[in-house]
């Protein structure tokens, strides 16, 4: 009974990501400062926006919002700097093939550090989405806590971030700083 | 709080809060909240950007059945557990993936096992002896994982009771699989360190000793201040335990150690690959880069040696310092030989 709800709702949400896949994956290869810049427009229009709506679909609005902003920008820059606005131009980018390239890409680099993370939270990571299976199954498996597998998951998250994101060392505020 | 910690613990908060947000038990109260904490700056709405398509990924990953499932001794059990009715597979499709994977899994685990048997019959002793800029990761025969430093040396011996590691040189980080009945021990000639399943570094620099917790908790001890002949732990002197975040330098001249509390993320990046410099000096980041790194940056004036620096950097990329040096402050900058570069301030 409770694996099948957990393979239901995971479908569910297979669904409501497979969505918003393609918006996040632009945002993904955005450099640091760009998400910096987009995030920022992001945050001011959060706090104009509704609460009664946000609150209903949080996430939903966030990536719209994230979306819109990308787009809205790209077709200024377009208009604005024909030539300099390459990356737009990359993420405008909706073609089948180009888009698959994209996906293999992110496989790959996924594959590769998932292979740098510490075991136990490939391990936890690999339960969760390679078998479908719940915290608390993966607590039962691993015979520890609940508690101590979301920690694992949370710290695996905050690695990957680190792993697949950008060079932190190109990053302008980081430079600033030294000043 | 430092700009990258603060986007570290953002970033952290963000995992969590994607996963809170995608258990189908999520609360109206808990959206709300989240709405909050989205408001609250710019840099949550960047990390939940971020980390969003993280789990995105993962998700979508059609490779999971490649990723070696965790070397357990009870790997056989949770075979035998899977074949049960646990986890049937969402489509027909599936069930053809999920025995090849089973194959691949046992495969793996003999493969495993085989090096096991390799680590215990070849090396009952095996000694890893870094130079500068070699760095290793090394997985035990218990399945702990070791990332050892450049200019260290380290022997590992285990037997049926205890997993012994003698640090004699250098820093390596540990991520100890559990098991109750056999301590991992990590002596150096100051102190030693006792884990049962945990994550921290050990680092003997300038005959101190410097124990940093990532995950989990240590106990260290003390060694006597008189020089002991061998490296055997001091009888009967307090263990002090050591929890995550904190750290713990031994002094040479066997004082008293200091605990202090510190972000080992920043602490312990090197073994990601990572440098961190918050208001380090250049002398100090440049020191950093020669040990793990063969290219050599050598700095002439005293002037731009002191000269703070707060960045992070791939440990494996000594010419973007100086790249990042070249941007920040005005620097002349030459290559005497391929393996050397040689900095100094533009005007003199």
């Amino acid at each position: 009974m409770r694996t099948r709800a957990t393979h239901e709702l995971l479908s569910d949400w297979f669904q409501s990501f497979r969505r918003w896949r393609s918006p996040l994956r632009k945002l993904w290869y955005l450099s640091e400062s760009d998400l910096d810049d987009v995030a920022q427009e992001v945050f001011l229009r959060l706090l104009r926006y509704d609460s009664v709506e946000l609150i209903e679909h949080p996430q939903a609005y966030l990536f719209r919002m994230a979306a819109n902003v990308v787009g809205e920008w790209s077709m200024r820059s377009r208009h604005r700097h024909p030539h300099d606005a390459r990356w737009l131009d990359d993420l405008e980018a909706e073609s089948d093939p180009e888009r698959e390239a994209a996906g293999e890409t992110a496989h790959r680099q996924l594959r590769q550090a998932l292979g740098e993370l510490p075991p136990r939270q490939r391990e936890v990571l690999r339960l969760h989405f390679g078998e479908g299976l719940a915290r608390a199954q993966i607590a039962e498996r691993l015979k520890t806590s609940e508690r101590s597998v979301k920690r694992d998951l949370i710290n695996a998250y905050g690695r990957l971030r680190i792993l697949l994101g950008p060079d932190l060392a190109a990053d302008p505020e980081l430079r600033d700083r030294s000043e | 709080m430092d700009y990258r910690d603060r986007r570290h613990r953002a970033a952290l908060e963000a995992a969590e809060w994607v996963m809170r947000l995608h258990d189908p038990k999520v609360t109206r109260s808990e959206r709300a909240e989240f709405v909050q904490w989205l408001r609250e700056s710019p840099l949550h709405v960047a990390e939940m950007l971020r980390v969003s398509p993280i789990h995105g990924e993962l998700a979508a990953f059609p490779y999971w059945s490649e990723i070696a499932p965790l070397d357990n001794s009870s790997a056989g059990a949770s075979v035998v557990e899977l074949s049960g009715a646990r986890a049937p597979p969402i489509k027909d499709s599936r069930s053809a993936v999920s025995v090849r994977f089973w194959l691949g899994a046992l495969a793996a685990g003999i493969a495993i096992l085989g090096i096991a048997l390799a680590y215990f019959g070849d090396f009952g002793y095996r000694t890893i002896d870094n130079g500068v800029g070699q760095r290793l990761t090394v997985t035990l025969a218990d399945g702990s994982v070791v990332r050892v430093g450049p200019e260290t040396t380290l022997r590992v011996h285990f037997n049926k009771n205890e997993r012994r590691v003698m640090l004699s040189r250098g820093e390596a980080l540990f991520r100890v699989s559990k098991d109750p009945t056999k301590p991992f021990l990590v002596e150096t000639h100051r102190a030693s360190v006792r884990a049962v399943g945990t994550a921290f570094g050990v680092e003997q620099r300038h005959d101190a000793v410097i124990v940093t917790v990532e995950e989990g908790r240590v106990a260290v001890t003390q060694a006597p201040t008189e020089p002991s002949r061998s490296i055997a732990p001091a009888p009967a002197i307090a263990e002090i335990a050591l929890d995550v975040d904190q750290q713990m330098i031994v002094p040479p001249d066997g004082s008293t150690a200091q605990v202090r509390k510190v972000d080992s993320h920043r602490e312990l990046a090197w073994a990601d690959g990572h440098l961190v410099f918050d208001h380090d000096s250049v002398a100090a980041v440049v020191q950093q880069f020669n040990r793990f790194n063969r290219v050599q940056i050598k700095v002439l004036d005293p002037q731009l040696a002191a000269r703070p620096v707060s960045a992070v950097f791939s440990v494996s990329d000594p010419e973007a310092f100086v790249t990042f040096l070249d941007a920040v402050a005005n620097i002349r900058v030459t290559h005497p030989s391929q393996d050397m570069i040689v900095i100094s301030s533009a005007n003199r």
